[in-house]
Parts: structure tokens; sequence; C-alpha cells
């Protein structure tokens, strides 16, 4: 062979097919691999997809303070409304997340005094107590359901009597509750509260008997009416 | 003249096939062998667990859910931080993964986590002189006990164990198969070609199209974060699943560099073999 013959046919070595085929092939793996697995494993990739979120997951047992104490004194800014009452003006409110420390709760005569946080998480009762997510925020006209250990910030509840003063501080203003009664229920008794009450009032509860070692099947409801504060503009609610 | 070169096509297409299936069951066969050595063996998952610290972390979290149960039922910081032991958890951990690897439910053993819990929950009631209700005793130590079982647990197996079981039952005979089929690929290829370069361009093309593929599923799993994204309650969980698939994408690598260095070795074979074929 030629030393010219043998150059032509080494340049022809390898050509197209060798970049070609093989991407072909993997196309071809990616195809005939989606056939097999879709019909058998598609339901468990679809569910799966379910179990991730846009980032890392925060791990963190923090909780993130938004209280900032409305002074005895001092005026919030207000709206009139249709019927011309005040109400707090819905773009002052900074609204609460799940977890956060929105406000605080005080009853003097049982000695509690303790951070109230939005939803009754573990995280909100290790450190206070906290308002049960379905319910309804102080001022809005609803049933605010609070819940709290027996063995710790809602002890004192065992002193709960009617007539007692509940104070609850919120960033946006300071509401007043009267306790009207106390009652003990089952756990699982479900007229021991009204989410769906159109006036303001406010219940409170935790385990009951208090100072027992082992998880209670009853509980102690204290219910109370709001006797001071100023509602919030509604269109907060509508609106988020 | 034309039949030959006509023969010559089917030859070549038939050839080409074999070679696809080549990559295919070669593909294949490589995610069997990562899945053996990685997701379906269970040291594997314990080498994770101890890379991440795994039992230490699972028992912090454990003893946190015990301190919530406590500010429930009236037990103190002090009695919660010394019922569950890395040791324990290890044990019952170790216990669970054999039961779940051995086809079973994965059952969790909790009698020595019960009899701690119990025996130390005795001590304290004596200590403290506590008024007990034995009914809501007995609640205190069922919720316990079920908190100590999820904590042992991993939800991951649990959602996925009717796959897991069959995928794990069949895989040893399905890599036999596909190594039986590429041998079988081999020897034909080998046996049904004259000329011997010609062996080496249909093992390269598998091999490459292998390298190209694996690569793109490494390279997807690495631009995803791995399972970095992934919603789990628990962080030691969640550290070890991390850990879990960053070492499986490796292994996809190396497996994707070992197609790649043996493309590159086959078509150099190819290419000398040609060489050298043209120059006689």
């Amino acid at each position: 062979m030629s030393r010219a013959h043998k150059h032509r046919h080494n340049k022809k070595v390898g050509g197209k097919s060798f970049v070609i085929l093989p991407i072909l092939f993997f196309v071809g793996i990616f195809t005939v691999m989606y056939i097999a697995i879709a019909p058998t494993f598609g339901t468990l990739i679809s569910a799966a997809s379910v179990m991730f979120s846009d980032g890392e997951n925060d791990y963190s047992t923090e909780y993130k303070n938004i209280f900032v104490p409305v002074q005895e004194n001092a005026t919030v800014e207000t709206v009139t409304n249709t019927v011309g009452e005040p109400e707090v003006k819905a773009e002052t409110v900074e609204f609460p997340h799940y977890g956060n420390q929105f406000a605080e709760i005080k009853i003097p005569a049982c000695d509690i005094e303790c951070p109230l946080f939005m939803g009754d998480g573990d995280v909100a009762l290790s450190n206070g107590v906290g308002i049960y997510y379905g319910s309804f925020l102080p001022g809005y006209g609803g049933t605010t359901l609070i819940a709290g250990h027996n063995n710790t910030f809602f002890n004192g509840l065992k002193y709960a009597e009617a007539g007692q003063e509940i104070i609850i501080r919120t960033s946006y203003g300071n509401y007043k509750y009267v306790i009207r009664e106390t009652a003990v229920k089952d756990s699982l008794d479900t007229t021991a509260y009204d989410l769906s009450a159109d006036y303001e009032n406010l219940i409170l509860y935790t385990c009951y008997p208090f100072d027992e070692i082992g998880l209670t099947k009853d509980r102690f409801f204290v219910y109370a009416d709001l006797v001071e504060g100023i509602p919030l503009e509604k269109e907060i609610g509508e609106g988020e | 003249m034309a039949k030959k070169t006509a023969g010559k096509k089917v030859r070549d297409i038939l050839f080409g096939v074999l070679s696809f299936f080549l990559s295919l069951f070669l593909f294949m066969l490589s995610l069997g062998v990562v899945g053996e050595i990685s997701l379906f063996n269970k040291s594997f998952w314990i080498d994770q667990m101890n890379s991440t610290n795994y039992f230490v972390d699972k028992c912090d979290e454990m003893t946190d859910r015990l301190v919530i149960l406590g500010y429930a039922s009236g037990l103190s910081k002090d009695f919660c931080e010394k019922i569950v032991d890395p040791i324990m958890i290890t044990t019952d951990t170790e216990t669970y993964l054999d039961d779940f690897f051995e086809g079973g439910t994965g059952r969790v053993d909790t009698t020595a986590f019960k009899q701690k819990f119990i025996s130390e929950l005795e001590s304290y009631i004596k200590e403290k002189n506590a008024k007990v209700d034995q009914s809501n005793v007995d609640y205190l130590v069922k919720n316990a006990e079920s908190r100590y079982k999820d904590c042992v647990k991993i939800p991951l197996l649990t959602q996925i164990a009717g796959y897991f079981h069959a995928v794990k039952k069949y895989l040893p005979y399905i890599t036999a198969g596909l190594a039986l089929l590429f041998a079988v690929i081999v020897l034909v290829l080998t046996f049904g070609n004259r000329w011997r370069h010609r062996i080496f361009k249909y093992l390269y093309f598998a091999t490459a199209a292998d390298c190209l593929a694996l690569t793109t599923v490494a390279v997807y799993v690495s631009i995803n974060g791995g399972l970095k994204n992934i919603n789990l309650q628990s962080r030691a969980l969640y550290q070890m699943v991390v850990l879990f698939a960053n070492n499986v994408n490796i292994m996809l690598w190396v497996v994707a560099a070992f197609f790649l260095v043996s493309a590159f070795l086959f078509f150099f074979l190819y290419r000398s073999f040609y060489l050298r074929l043209t120059s006689d």
C-alpha cells in the first residue's frame, strides 16, 4: 500500500457513525427504559415528587417573634367601619405565620403570663401557649381557641374562676376578656367549643386533672368574653 | 456483487441492533449492580448511618420528643433525658433493618425502651410521691412507645416497601440474566465477525452509549443536588439520605468513567486492528 493510500485510510478511521450511533443508542436506552418503567413505577415516581420542596429543610427549633407590645396609652391606627365604629387598619397589622410568637397572654389571678403563638405545635407549646390554627386571632370577631400544657404555662388555670380577667397583648392592640365559666370535658367532645361563633370569645384549654403524671383524657376549658379591644378591619381576613 | 453488498448491509444492521441491545443490557446491569451494592444492601445503609452520626442524632431527636411528651404529662426534662441512649437506638434500628431486608414489614422491637421507660417512671412517681391514675399512665407509656417506634422507623422504606421487596427479590436473577445476555451478545459479535476490528467497533458503540447514559443520570442528580430538597421531619434521617444519594451518585460517575475508558480502549483497538488490516 502506498504512503498516500495509507494516509487516506488513516483519516477514514472512525467517521460520523462513531459519534451518531452512540448518541442514537443513548436515546434508545432512555426510550426503552421509559417505556418499561413508566407503567410499573409511574405512580411511585409521581408520588415521590410531593416529597420534595423548593429549598432545603429548616430544622431549627428557633421561632420568629413578631410581638411588639402596644403601650397602655398608645393609640393604634384605625379606620371607621360602615356603622361608624373604629377598626384596626388592616395595612398596619403584620399577620402572624404558623409558629410565630405574635402576642402575650396574662391572667393575673392565676399567675399566668406567657408568650402566645400562632398554631399549637411542639415548638409553640414548649415555649408558651398557642392558638389553634383553625380558630380566629383576637380582634377578628370569632372564637379564639388557645391550648397550653397543664404542667407548664397553663398550670395556673387550676385557679381560674368566673369573673377573672384575661389580657391578650398583640402588636396591633390589647384585648381584655372576662371569664364566663370553666368546665371539664372529654378530649373528644367537639361540643366543648364552637369555632363558627359569630361573636368575639376566647376559649383556653389544657389537660385535666392538673399536677398528675400521665396523659389524661379529660380537658379543662375556660370560656371568656371580650370586654375591651378594637376589632380588626375585616378586609385582612378576606384578603389573606 | 449486488447480492454481496445487500448481505453485508443486513449483517451490519443486525450487528448494529445487537450492539444496541448490548448497550441497553449493560446500562441495566450497571444500575442493577449499583442498586445491589447500595440501596438493597443493609451494610451500606448502616455505613451511611455511621458516617452521619445517625444514631446519636436520632437519640437526641427521641429525647426531644420525650421532653415534649413530658410537658404534656408532668414529667421533668431530667427524667426524659435518661430514657434513650445511642446504643439502644443502634440495636433497635439494626433489628428493624434486619426485619425489613428479610422481607418483613419492618417491625420495631420496643422491649428495651418500654422496660427502661416503665422502670424509670415507677421510680419517678415514687420519688415525687405523685398522684397517678393507672389508665393515664398506661396511655402515657403507649404514647411514648409509639413515638419511639416512629423515631426508629424509616418512613421512606415503609412507603416503598412493596416495590422494594419485589425488586430486591428478583434483582439478583435479573442481574445474572443481564450478565448472561451480555456474554451471549459478545460471543455472537466475536464469532459472527470475521474481522476483529468490527467486534471492537460494536463494543465501542455500546460502551460509549452507556457512558453517555450514565453521565446524563449522574449529571441530572448532581444538578438537582441529590436529595437535598427532600422533605423529611427527622434531621438525622435527612443527613443520612443526602449522603446516601451522594454516594450512589459517585458510584454512577465511577461506572460512567469506567465506560468512558472502555470506549476509548475499544476505539483504539478498533483503530489499530483496522489500520493493521488495511496496511497488509
